[in-house]
C-alpha cells in the first residue's frame, strides 16, 4: 500500500525530473500538507498510514502540452476522456500496469470553486504556497473528515500573517476569496465546521495546544474575511445567498 | 443524506463523506438541452421552412411533414443519445464510429461531417446578416415607420456588408470560444431566453390573428414596402399570371411523406451535445434526456407555430409568394419572409422588436454551437494523433489553434457565400453520410463490441422483443439517412444544388479525409489512439 512516506519521494522525483526539462510542477493536496506539516503529522500517523493513492500537482497553463508529452515519454498513460476535454486544463495519468496515479491541474484549479494559481505558482517549492494549500482544502463544499484534518494541520503548524515563507499569506487568501462570494461562503462554512470540531476537541489526535492554535488562527481568518471591504459584485451576489447555487458540481473523472 | 457537492449542501456543522472527486463539467442537463435546441436553431428554421416546403413539396401539409419527420428523427436521437451515454467523449461520432467500425471510418465520417459544419458556419454567418439582420431591420422599420431602418436593412444585404458584418460576427464567436466552456454556456443560456422570448412573441401575434386579419392587413404592409397595388388576391393573381398553379389537395399525404427529409432537416443539430460529450455532467443520463427533450420541444414549437402560420397566411399564398420569388422581375418586393408578413398581423412595435431580435439571436447562437462542435472535433482528432498534435495546443480558455483554424475557414466560407455563393456544395449530403454510417455502427455495436456494450449504462442495453433497442434505432436511422441522402442528391429544391459537381465535391471531401488519415498513420507509424 502506498502511504505519504512512500509516495512523497516519487512525487518529488517527478517534480525534479520535470524541472530538469524546464517544466515547473508543484505539489498540492494531502501529500503537500504532509510535507509541510512535520510537527502536526506526528500526531496523525494513523491518518497518513491509511494510504494516499495519488499525487496532485499544479502546473503552468502554457506547459500542458509539454507536460503531457513528457509523461507519455516517461511511460505514463493519460486518461483519454480528460485528455479529449479541451477546457479541462487537467491531465490525469497513471503508470502503465497500474503504478503511480496522478492528477495535474494547469493555471487554475477547478473543484467546488475556481482558484487561479498561475500568478503564485512559483512562490514556494516543491509545493504550492501554504495559503493556496489551505484555500484548496477550505473551498471544498463536500468537506470530508480528511479535509477537515488536513486544514487543521495546516493551521496548527503555520501562522496567519502577511507574506509567505512557511506562513499562511493572509493577503493572498483575501485576494482570492474577495473575488468570489461563493468561495468566501464555502470558506466561511468550513472554517465554522473546523472551529466547531476544534472547540469540541475532536480534531483527531492533535494535542490541545495545537487545537488551540487552530481555533485562534481560524477565528482570525474569519474575522479578517468578514471585516474586509467587499467589491460591488461580491455584495450583489451576497444578496442572493444560497438561493442560487454558489459552487461547481464536481463529477467523477470517469473510467479509463 | 444529500450529497452537498452535487445537490443540496447541508448547513450542519459537521464534515461529510465525499463521494465525488475530480472534474468540473460545464454542461448540466439544462445547458445540454439549450445547446441542442440552439443546434437546430428553432427560430431560424421557422422562418425558412415555409419557403423550403413551398419550393420542394408545395402540396405537402406542414403538420403531417412534422409528424412523419419527428417519428423517424426519434430514432436518430436514440442512436446518438445512447452512443453519447456509452462513450461520453469529445468528438461524438468520431469516437463511437471509430470504436465500433474502424478508426479510419470514424475519422473519415467525422471529417466529412466537420466540413459540413465549417461550410454551414460560413454560410450561416452570411445568412445571419442577409436572412436575419436585414429582414429584421426592414420589418421593424416598416412597423415603426422609420424609413432609415428599412434603408439600413436593404443596405446590409449588399455583399460587402454581408462579408464585413459576417466576419465580425464570426470573430465574436471565436473570441467567446477562447474564453472557455463556462463563458460559452453562460452566453448560450442567457441569449437563449431572449431568443425564446422572440419565438413566444411570434406565437402571440399568430394566435391572436385570423386569416381575415392577414387579408385586411397585407395591403398596408405592401404600401410601406412601396407596392400599394399588391393585395392578397393580387399576389395570387400575379403568381398565376407567371404560370403558378395551385397544387392539388388530393396528394397531400403522399407529398407529405415525400417531404420526410425536410421533416428531419428541421431538427438537424438536436444531437450536437454528443460532440461536447466529455463536458456533459452525468452523460449516462443527461445525453439522452437532453437530446429527446430538445426533439420534443422542437416538435411542439414547430407544430403549433408553423401550423398556425399556414392557417393564418394560407398555404396557397405561401406557395405563390415562393414561386414569385423564383421569377426574375416578378414585381414582388425582395426579402419577404415570415417575419415580414407578421407585420400585416400586428402593429405592436414591442412584439415586433422581440420577434426580430429573437430571429437574429437564433441565427447568431447557431454559429456558437457549430463552431464549438468543429473545435471539439478538431481537438479530438489532434488529441488522438489523427491530425498533427500541434492542433490541440491549448490557450487559457481552450484549444487556441483549433479555434483559429475553424474561425479562419468559416470567414473564407462566408466570403465565398457573400460574393459568389457556395451553391456548388451539397451541405445536406455531407453530414447525412456521416449520420448514415453512425446508424450502421449502432446496428453493429452489440455484436462487434460485445464487452463495451455489456458495460454500457443500462438504458443503452434496453431490448425490444429480444433485440437491443440500439440495433433497431440504428436500422431506422440508416433508412432515414439513406432517404435524406438520396433526396439531397436528386432534389435540387431540397439540397439547393444542381448537377454532378456537388456530388463529386462531397466524394472529394470524404476521400480527402481518407488521405489525411493515411498520411497521419504513415507519419506517426501507428494507428491513432482511438483504435
Amino acid at each position: 500500500m502506498t502511504t505519504a512516506a512512500t509516495l512523497l519521494p516519487e512525487a518529488l522525483a517527478l517534480i525534479q525530473n520535470a524541472a530538469a526539462e524546464g517544466i515547473e510542477l508543484r505539489l498540492f493536496g494531502s501529500l503537500a500538507i504532509w510535507h509541510h506539516c512535520p510537527r502536526a503529522r506526528q500526531f496523525a500517523q494513523a491518518r497518513w498510514n491509511r494510504g494516499i493513492v495519488d499525487i496532485d500537482l499544479a502546473g503552468r497553463s502554457s506547459q500542458q502540452s509539454s507536460v503531457e508529452s513528457l509523461l507519455v515519454r516517461w511511460g505514463f498513460e493519460l486518461h483519454p476522456g480528460v485528455r479529449s476535454m479541451p477546457d479541462a486544463a487537467r491531465t490525469v495519468f497513471r503508470g502503465r500496469g497500474g503504478g503511480l496515479h496522478g492528477d495535474i491541474a494547469y493555471g487554475r484549479l477547478r473543484f467546488s470553486h475556481d482558484l487561479l494559481i498561475e500568478p503564485r505558482i512559483l512562490c514556494d517549492a516543491p509545493t504550492l504556497p501554504v495559503a493556496e494549500l489551505l484555500l484548496l482544502k477550505l473551498q471544498i463544499v463536500d468537506f470530508a473528515q480528511r479535509d477537515l484534518l488536513d486544514a487543521a494541520q495546516l493551521l496548527a503548524d503555520h501562522e496567519v500573517a502577511d507574506g509567505d515563507c512557511d506562513r499562511i499569506n493572509l493577503h493572498a487568501v483575501l485576494a482570492s476569496v474577495l473575488r468570489d462570494w461563493g468561495l468566501a461562503h464555502s470558506l466561511d462554512r468550513n472554517l465554522l465546521i473546523l472551529l466547531s470540531a476544534a472547540q469540541e476537541g475532536s480534531l483527531g489526535t492533535l494535542p490541545a495546544e495545537a487545537q488551540g492554535r487552530v481555533i485562534e488562527r481560524a477565528t482570525l481568518l474569519r474575522d479578517r474575511l468578514q471585516s474586509a471591504p467587499k467589491p460591488f459584485r461580491f455584495r450583489i451576489r451576497a444578496r442572493l445567498g444560497e438561493h442560487v447555487r454558489w459552487y461547481n458540481r464536481v463529477n467523477e473523472v470517469g473510467p479509463w | 443524506m444529500p450529497n452537498p457537492g452535487t445537490d443540496n449542501p447541508s448547513p450542519a456543522l459537521t464534515p461529510l463523506p465525499r463521494h465525488a472527486s475530480g472534474l468540473v463539467r460545464d454542461f448540466a442537463l439544462w445547458d445540454t438541452f439549450v445547446f441542442n435546441t440552439i443546434g437546430f436553431a428553432l427560430g431560424f428554421v421557422i422562418v425558412l421552412v415555409p419557403g423550403l416546403l413551398a419550393s420542394t413539396f408545395p402540396s405537402a401539409d406542414v403538420r403531417l411533414v412534422l409528424v412523419f419527420g419527428t417519428i423517424l428523427t426519434l430514432f436518430n436521437g436514440l442512436v446518438y443519445g445512447m452512443f453519447g451515454a456509452a462513450m461520453p467523449r469529445s468528438g461524438g461520432d468520431y469516437v463511437f464510429i471509430g470504436r465500433v467500425l474502424t478508426p479510419a471510418i470514424g475519422f473519415i465520417s467525422s471529417w466529412g461531417f466537420t466540413w459540413s459544419q465549417l461550410l454551414g458556419l460560413g454560410v450561416y454567418g452570411a445568412w445571419t446578416i442577409t436572412s436575419a439582420l436585414s429582414p429584421a431591420l426592414i420589418s421593424f422599420g416598416n412597423v415603426t415607420g422609420h424609413p432609415a431602418l428599412t434603408n439600413a436593412g436593404t443596405a446590409v444585404g449588399q455583399p460587402v456588408w454581408v462579408f464585413a458584418l459576417g466576419t465580425l460576427t464570426l470573430l465574436s464567436v471565436g473570441l467567446v470560444l477562447l474564453r472557455g466552456t463556462r463563458v460559452l454556456v453562460r452566453l448560450l443560456d442567457g441569449l437563449f431566453v431572449v431568443a425564446i422570448a422572440g419565438t413566444v412573441a411570434m406565437g402571440i401575434v399568430l394566435f391572436r390573428a385570423q386569416h381575415a386579419d392577414f387579408i385586411v392587413g397585407l395591403p398596408n404592409l405592401m404600401r410601406t414596402l412601396g407596392h400599394p397595388e399588391l393585395t392578397y388576391g393580387g399576389i395570387l393573381a400575379l403568381a398565376a399570371a407567371h404560370g403558378w398553379v395551385a397544387p392539388s389537395a388530393t396528394d397531400t399525404w403522399l407529398a407529405s411523406l415525400k417531404a420526410l427529409p425536410i421533416g428531419y432537416w428541421v431538427f438537424v443539430g438536436f444531437t450536437f451535445s454528443v460532440y461536447v460529450g466529455g463536458e456533459v455532467q452525468e452523460p449516462q443520463r443527461t445525453q439522452i434526456r437532453a437530446i429527446l427533450a430538445a426533439l420534443f420541444f422542437g416538435f411542439i414549437s414547430y407544430f403549433f407555430l408553423l401550423g398556425r402560420y399556414y392557417d393564418v397566411v394560407g398555404k396557397d399564398f405561401i406557395n405563390a409568394v415562393t414561386y414569385l420569388q423564383g421569377v426574375p422581375h416578378s414585381g414582388l418586393p425582395d426579402g419577404l419572409s415570415l417575419t415580414v408578413f407578421l407585420g400585416a398581423l400586428s402593429h405592436n412595435w414591442f412584439l415586433h422588436a422581440l420577434i426580430n431580435l429573437g430571429t437574429v439571436i437564433w441565427f447568431y447562437l447557431l454559429l456558437y454551437v457549430m463552431a464549438a462542435v468543429c473545435v471539439r472535433n478538431l481537438y479530438a482528432w489532434a488529441a488522438d494523433g489523427s491530425v498533427p498534435r500541434s492542433l490541440a495546443r491549448l490557450g487559457r480558455g481552450g484549444p487556441i489553434t483549433a479555434t483559429f483554424i475553424v474561425i479562419g475557414i468559416a470567414v473564407l466560407m462566408a466570403a465565398l457565400q457573400a460574393f459568389a455563393g457556395v451553391g456548388v456544395v451539397n451541405y445536406i449530403a455531407l453530414f447525412s453520410l456521416c449520420f448514415l454510417v453512425a446508424g450502421i455502427a449502432a446496428m453493429l455495436y452489440p455484436y462487434r463490441r460485445r464487452e463495451l456494450f455489456q458495460n454500457s449504462p443500462a438504458m443503452v442495453r434496453w431490448r425490444v422483443l429480444g433485440l437491443p433497442l440500439i440495433v433497431i434505432a440504428g436500422a431506422v436511422n440508416t433508412i432515414l439517412f439513406a432517404v435524406v441522402l438520396w433526396s439531397s442528391l436528386t432534389n435540387p429544391g431540397f439540397s439547393g444544388v444542381r448537377g454532378l459537381i456537388p456530388t463529386i465535391l462531397v466524394l472529394a471531401v470524404y476521400l480527402s479525409g481518407a488521405a489525411v488519415f493515411a498520411w497521419s498513420r504513415r507519419r506517426t507509424g501507428e494507428l491513432p489512439e482511438a483504435s
